[in-house]
């Protein structure tokens, strides 16, 4: 029986202020070469030099991880002649990557399962190449952008589970706050590596590439279809040959691009530009000790508050979202809170089309929201009205109430004599009540909203009523 | 170690370079003379695995993380034979 080994590379830009070896700033803009020094053009005599935010950003992805980490590491020259590398090499990490033989955990129909991770190495981007009218145009913007590239052992068994590995390690990652992971946007982007063996065999089969793999769910559609190619090219005898292919999003195929360099031909040899670099033990505590939560163990903290699964699904998988929350959390309902924000505040913000960091809603007027809510001073309805002025608008939560003057009515005083005035006007709801139908104290409760223009706050109304009818 | 022609040729192909059929020799001697030199190294007795990557003793040299001047987009451009708008024109090389 064929068997398929499956492994991934990602690819992950990292957000530093500046590239990794030059001080250019490291930024996404509309105009091309704009970003650009002489180090990044590899100009004859230039020096390259490490930006230490970069060792930090690729350290704290190391550990949360589980790398062992290499204490002592230099960089290589990874030598290749393509136009988007001014250098004719690529500064990288093959001899000590930064990370190695680290896991993360991914969940599968229910099971935990630990996929193993090769190698994290911290290396340059190279200049982005549009290809128009039969020209190669070159943007130096990219060239130098720090990168971890991040390998995963050969151990993934199925597009399902590669699919959980690249939202996991998105996830760690996108917490971790050291990258935008944007697949879409190119700052990550995914190389599924995989072959076919007997499930005796013990060497493994001829590993095709397949390159920059546009979303999560595609390296899960072409891992599937690969899968199924090779199958059948090895059931009718034939002998594959390592390639690397890419992935045709309109036919759901993999397409052939180009018969690989081999190892070998990059000649990879030791960077004598940048001297080593030695991680101390108290540089890594330090980064340990400063490592933000990630979604995990929020994941955790969500639970055993009570939150619903779904909720947390939510919260978790929108940062903004889960930041904003986290500010809350801790000073409100959890439950309520947690209800709110992934329902009306966040229906609206995405149906009109608002980021999170430009809504206006902040966190004191969220929690005067909650509150109100659970103390029946506006109802969930009422609420609904609300949340979007104070999105839109500048204004506290006070200001909105009398604004749209929809407070509730939660005098006792006042409910008491409306209640009374509405039980005297109909007796036969009362003699319903008596005989044990509760339908007489929704219609009782519907004539007094009407009343009150649907301003009496319902947790008080319902105590009110039911204590009035008893007495009658 | 000696190169032989088809090795020469696929040096040349990695390098891009387009090799004349009677140039081949010409190279495969400059290669080996090179490659001859290196055996050398390899023949010395050492006592060690560790691998020198430079000879300064220097360790943990860092740019902070702050932006220090970047090149116009003049003076980028005037070292590039050929542009296009903002753009730099390179050789045409996919060959999916």
């Amino acid at each position: 029986m064929l068997v398929p080994t499956i492994g991934v590379e990602v690819h992950v830009e990292l957000k530093s202020n500046t590239k990794v070896f030059s001080s250019s700033l490291n930024a996404f803009d509309n105009e091309p070469n704009k970003y650009v020094s002489v180090i990044d053009l590899g100009y004859p005599g230039t020096l390259p030099k490490l930006n230490k935010e970069v060792i930090n950003m690729a350290l704290s992805a190391a550990i949360a991880l589980n790398c062992k980490i290499n204490k002592v590491m230099h960089f290589d020259r990874k030598n290749y002649f393509y136009p988007d590398l001014p250098k004719g090499y690529q500064i990288t990490q093959n001899k000590t990557p930064i990370g190695y033989d680290g896991y993360l955990e991914i969940e599968i129909n229910g099971k935990k399962k630990k996929i193993g991770i090769e190698r994290i190495q911290i290396e340059e981007d190279t200049c982005k190449s549009i290809h128009v009218e039969g020209k190669t145009l070159l943007n130096a913007n990219r060239a130098g952008v720090p990168l971890i590239e991040v390998v995963s052992k050969p151990v993934i068994e199925t597009g399902e589970e590669a699919a959980l590995y690249l939202e996991k390690l998105r996830e760690i990652l996108l917490y971790l706050g050291i990258s935008d992971v944007k697949i879409e946007e190119g700052s990550m982007r995914c190389d599924a590596n995989i072959s076919l063996k007997e499930h005796d065999s013990p060497e493994f089969g001829t590993k095709i590439e397949i390159k920059n793999i546009g979303s999560i769910s595609h390296v899960k559609t072409s891992i599937e279809y690969e899968e199924k190619r090779q199958k059948e090219l090895l059931l009718k005898g034939e002998i594959l040959k390592e390639e690397t292919r890419r992935f045709d999003e309109k036919t759901l195929t993999t397409v052939l691009m180009r018969t690989k360099e081999t190892g070998n031909d990059y000649r990879y040899f030791p960077e004598p530009d940048i001297p080593y670099v030695v991680l101390s033990e108290e540089w890594i505590s330090e980064i340990k000790n400063n490592m933000p939560i990630l979604a995990d163990e929020l994941k955790e903290k969500y639970r055993k508050l009570g939150i619903n699964e779904n909720n947390i699904k939510t919260i978790i998988s929108n940062i903004s979202l889960c930041k904003f929350f986290e500010t809350v959390v801790d000073k409100t309902n959890p439950i309520s809170a947690a209800n709110i924000l992934t329902s009306e505040v966040l229906g609206y913000l995405n149906k009109n089309y608002i980021k999170i960091s430009d809504m206006k809603l902040n966190q004191d007027n969220f929690i005067k929201l909650i509150e109100y809510i659970n103390i029946g001073k506006i109802s969930s309805k009422q609420a609904k009205d609300i949340i979007p002025v104070l999105i839109e608008k500048e204004l506290s939560i006070d200001q909105v109430i009398s604004e749209l003057k929809i407070e509730q009515i939660s005098d006792e005083n006042i409910l008491l004599e409306i209640i009374n005035k509405i039980i005297d006007l109909n007796p036969n709801a009362v003699n319903d009540f008596k005989d044990g139908k509760y339908r007489a104290v929704k219609f009782l409760m519907g004539q007094i909203m009407k009343e009150t223009k649907g301003q009496a706050s319902p947790q008080i109304l319902n105590k009110l009523l039911t204590e009035e009818l008893s007495k009658r | 170690m000696k190169l032989n022609e088809k090795q020469v040729m696929h040096v040349a192909d990695l390098a891009r370079l387009k090799i004349e059929e009677k140039e081949i020799q010409k190279y495969q001697n400059q290669l080996n003379d090179i490659l001859t030199e290196i055996d050398k190294i390899f023949n010395a007795k050492i006592s060690t695995d560790e691998i020198l990557i430079s000879p300064i003793e220097q360790i943990n040299c860092y740019n902070e993380d702050i932006e220090k001047g970047m090149l116009s987009r003049e003076e980028i451009m005037k070292n590039v034979k050929n542009t296009n708008g903002d753009y730099i024109i390179v050789p045409r090389v996919v060959n999916d």
